[in-house]
């Protein structure tokens, strides 16, 4: 108490040159109440509550014939029609829930299975992105086609940055592909000939089955869930799989996994390949979209904000990708005008935070008993 | 028929002579040990067989074929199998699937195959499960199966890191200290454990501190001091060898 | 023109320098890289101007200089000493995945905390003040060197003398930091700490203070080559550190990262690299930028260990 005390005192003397001798009050007494998480069992709740739920669905599925499958089914039906209630700012929203949701996922497949920290992720959304505007402006390729060359894109771009890059140890693939997501957004801004410049390539198409056109946000929200669900389906897959347990030990000892006969250089390579065309495949939908892309959606900023919804929702864990993506969309949405400008240090003190108190994350992935 | 040769091998950090022109020959079928006091290069000449240091000179043949020029994991695939000096497990994997992972060299499982799961890719995935479980029996983990290999007690993780080396089928299986931190008891069992390794015809070459389990279980034992082979033979002959115990002892004492 | 760019290059790369060097000995000693360095140098920089800025009684430059810098040294030192002690030093037997998080979540926090306390737009000294500065070395170079009063001539360059100034005040702090790990006590525990964390505490070092330490004067060097930037641009802005940050990066990883004199080369050898291409290639100082991360990618495709480094790969 009395160090808590202290450190508040020194965090308020800290904070004087910037924030004056009042706001600085805000900061120690914020650092103040953190400081007594310690005590509680932070985000316990949420996790107890998954294992409450998991249990309730198992005795359900005891009591009642087929009970999982009842749940289940009513659980993906009220993802199916959630958007007849909601106007359209609401369904935007969950739209860009749902492209968060891919690219946390896709995210997670680097970070979460493989353990490679890739801090430039935005540049694969970037590279779909673009990919498919510029096929659509250009060629008048439907969206449905430019989806897996956008994917393609990014993997080829993925490929040839892992490469060389790949071998090394883990932190300098976080530099350089910070650096990489970097370059791709100079390039984006000063290429004007190819990309437009800062003003980016407007006249995108919208996505269309035949003569039906997607247009309105619930369109979109329907969209996106497919593509979701393809994702969930991959990463699912992937994760019980061979080639998943093959990632665990590369993240978690490379030494041993080597002695184990796993390659662990092309099988990084896979994995940092996968991870880059689920971005370039949610950017491609982010192009369709907005019909319009430019290289200011594409900052650090954004691959950060990816990082810290799999850090928050817990590495390597499919419903933790997606409550992160919708924490950090959803709540600073109904929060606007209380967050503010504040929102980026808020995700910032949760990175923190989560590697400090609970670095499985909110809903950490548990392995299954076999 | 040797299993294993090493040529001249040499392995150099900076100017420490981690192992000098060693010559090396184990036999199929044989427990073979290997000892020296610390800091005398064993743990290094099992990373130089096993592919994790490229060495500064030398070669080494496995089943008369050169390896030396090889990677890790290709050394594991061809039959190669080893344990850590620490321990090194997958913290945050269930014990049963440390053991398949083990199995990741015998299986051919890829991309298409976890995506579109066919018949033969289930089949793959069952049958790896059934015999990680089988190697966890032989191991006497049973028990411990669906438990996360950190909250293994030590022995334990021993054993698992035995069972895990195992699963791949080797022909050579490295163990370096396996008795280390155990007591007499486990002791006991680790000796008929890797009894009946070799027994289904796996050849062993082991390091290890514990004399009384070397002079047991090994035919034949190699001594190292200072990265240079001092002494070679029966655990008889090396025992009563003068080098060998100067080498533990220190002149003065012997 | 050459000599201009030369100089150009020096100016920038012995900021890249100062900064690198507080990568470099994070890095050496907790093979972590402290992803929140740049924001550290960014600080720096702000707090000399909040210091300058809210200086109501004027001083002469000569005595208001090194106020300034002890000012900025001596908070940043506190924030560098307190983001160890908070962020990084529960993380100590963490994966190396969570510490590296933790550092791009407290780059991203000091950012926004910046920006949110000292408002999103750039921040700008008085001109008076800059002018001030300017003509105080400019009179004090001009005694050795030809001048018209605001800029000096060498080899038919114009250079500021700020720039001056940031290449000396520059190689002086190299040279006390060199005396101070190779003199010191706590120096020598530090180089120690570096080669063997684990024996340096099993032979009495106390690595926590050591590690502090390191911490602090890193942030204090950032915060030197902050104030310099600010003193000689006239204005910060809170994304500065980002880029910056990247580049000591770089500049550290082209000398061996974990290497001092490597981190002190590589910012001069990038600074240069830049300089001359942006300033040689016609329209290539847009792309300035790129080529900082171009020499990364290829230095750890073709020497991970650095034109210096000897410290390579894994420790066990
Ligand atoms: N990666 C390395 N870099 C530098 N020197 C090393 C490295 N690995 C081992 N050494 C040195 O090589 C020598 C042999 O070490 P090694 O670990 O092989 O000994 P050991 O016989 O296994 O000892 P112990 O019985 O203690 O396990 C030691 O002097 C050690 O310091
Ligand atoms: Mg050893």
């Amino acid at each position: 108490m009395l160090n808590s005390l202290f450190w508040t005192f020194w965090l308020w003397v800290i904070a004087l040159p910037f924030a004056g001798p009042i706001k600085s009050i805000y900061i120690a007494s914020v650092f103040f109440i953190l400081s007594f998480l310690r005590f509680i069992k932070f985000p316990a709740t949420i996790s107890s509550f998954k294992d409450n739920w998991d249990e309730f669905l198992s005795k359900a599925n005891e009591k009642i014939p087929y009970g999982y499958l009842i749940v289940r089914i009513l659980f993906i039906l009220s993802i199916i029609i959630i958007p007849m209630f909601l106007d359209r700012r609401a369904n935007n929203i969950l739209v860009d829930c749902g492209i968060y949701a891919l690219l946390a996922l896709g995210l997670n497949i680097a970070v979460g299975f493989a353990g490679l920290l890739v801090l430039g992720y935005i540049a694969f959304y970037a590279i779909g992105a673009y990919s498919y505007a510029l096929l659509s402006v250009h060629f008048h390729i439907p969206f449905f086609v430019c989806v897996p060359i956008s994917a393609g894109m990014a993997i080829i771009f993925g490929i040839l940055l892992g490469l060389p890059v790949l071998r090394l140890r883990g932190d300098y693939l976080a530099i350089v592909t910070l650096g990489f997501g970097e370059i791709t957004r100079i390039v984006l801004n000063n290429w004007d000939g190819v990309t437009n410049g800062p003003n980016g390539i407007l006249g995108i198409a919208r996505p269309s089955i035949g003569s039906f056109v997607f247009h309105s946000p619930k369109n979109y929200y329907y969209l996106i869930l497919v593509f979701l669900f393809i994702a969930v389906f991959i990463f699912n897959r992937l994760n019980n799989s061979r080639l998943g347990r093959a990632w665990v030990a590369i993240k978690e000892d490379e030494r041993a996994a080597k002695a184990m006969g796993i390659n662990c250089m092309s099988l990084k390579l896979l994995a940092f390949a996968i991870s880059a065309a689920f971005a370039g495949v949610a950017g491609a939908f982010f192009g369709a979209k907005a019909t319009h892309v430019s290289p200011e959606s594409f900052t650090f900023f954004e691959s950060a904000l990816v990082l810290c919804m799999v850090v928050l929702g817990g590495m390597g864990s499919i419903p933790g990708a997606i409550l992160g993506a919708s924490c950090l969309i959803i709540i600073p949405e109904i929060f606007r005008d209380y967050f503010g400008n504040s929102r980026m240090l808020l995700f910032g003190i949760v990175m923190i935070a989560m590697m400090r108190f609970k670095p499985e994350g909110l809903l950490p992935y548990k392995r299954r008993n076999l | 028929m040797k299993i294993l040769e090493t040529k001249q091998v040499s392995k150099h950090f900076g100017g420490i002579k981690a192992i000098e022109k060693l010559d090396i020959s184990i036999n199929k079928g044989e427990i073979a040990g290997l000892i020296g006091p610390n800091g005398a290069g064993k743990t290094t000449f099992f990373n130089c067989i096993s592919g994790v240091y490229p060495l500064t000179h030398g070669k080494i043949l496995y089943k008369d074929k050169l390896i030396s020029n090889l990677r890790a994991d290709e050394i594991a695939t061809l039959g190669l199998a080893r344990t850590f000096q620490g321990i090194r497990l997958f913290t945050s994997l269930t014990v049963l699937e440390n053991v398949m992972v083990g199995r990741y060299s015998r299986t051919k499982c890829g991309l298409w195959g976890a995506l579109i799961k066919p018949k033969w890719a289930r089949e793959e995935e069952d049958s790896v499960k059934e015999k990680a479980g089988a190697y966890l029996e032989f191991v006497g983990l049973k028990d411990y199966r669906n438990e996360l290999a950190k909250n293994l007690p030590y022995g334990c993780q021993r054993k698992l890191e035995i069972a895990r080396a195992i699963a791949s089928e080797p022909e050579l299986l490295l163990l370096d200290e396996p008795a280390a931190g155990m007591n007499p008891s486990e002791v006991k069992e680790l000796i008929c454990l890797i009894k009946k390794i070799r027994d289904t015809g796996v050849t062993v070459l082991i390091i290890e501190h514990h004399m009384r389990m070397i002079m047991e279980i090994c035919e034949k034992i190699i001594a190292l001091n200072y990265g240079v082979k001092i002494s070679e033979g029966t655990p008889l002959e090396v025992s009563n060898d003068q080098k060998v115990i100067e080498a533990y002892l220190g002149r003065e004492n012997a | 023109m050459l000599a201009q760019q030369i100089i150009n290059g020096l100016t920038v790369g012995s900021v890249y320098a100062l900064i690198a060097l507080g990568y470099t000995m994070v890095y050496g000693i907790l093979q972590l890289i402290n992803f929140a360095h740049g924001e550290i140098y960014m600080l720096g920089a702000y707090l000399a101007i909040i210091f300058v800025v809210s200086l109501k009684f004027s001083l002469p430059i000569a005595g208001l200089l090194p106020l300034v810098f002890l000012f900025a040294m001596f908070f940043t030192g506190c924030y560098g000493f307190t983001i160890e002690k908070f962020a990084y030093k529960p993380l100590r037997n963490a994966p190396r995945l969570s510490a590296l998080i933790t550092a791009v979540g407290v780059s991203i926090f000091l950012q926004n905390y910046v920006m949110l306390t000292q408002g999103a737009k750039d921040k700008v000294f008085s001109h008076l003040i800059s002018e001030q500065i300017n003509a105080y070395f400019s009179n004090f170079f001009s005694k050795f060197i030809p001048s018209d009063g605001s800029r000096l001539y060498i080899c038919g360059a114009q250079i500021y003398s700020l720039q001056l100034v940031i290449i000396i005040t520059s190689i002086i702090l190299m040279v006390l930091l060199n005396l101070f790990v190779t003199h010191t006590k706590i120096g020598k525990a530090m180089r120690a700490t570096a080669q063997d964390l684990k024996m340096a505490h099993l032979v009495g070092i106390k690595v926590d203070t050591v590690i502090s330490t390191t911490f602090i004067i890193g942030s204090i060097l950032g915060a030197a080559a902050g104030v310099m930037v600010a003193m000689y641009y006239g204005r910060v802005w809170y994304y500065i550190g980002y880029l910056a940050g990247v580049k000591a990066f770089t500049a550290a990883v082209l000398g061996g990262i974990g290497n001092i004199y490597g981190a002190m080369f590589g910012g001069l050898i990038l600074g240069l690299t830049e300089s001359l291409a942006a300033g040689l290639i016609p329209g290539a100082s847009e792309w300035k930028d790129v080529f900082a991360f171009i020499i990364l990618i290829l230095i750890l495709i073709f020497r991970p260990q650095g034109i210096f480094g000897e410290r390579i790969g894994e420790k066990f």
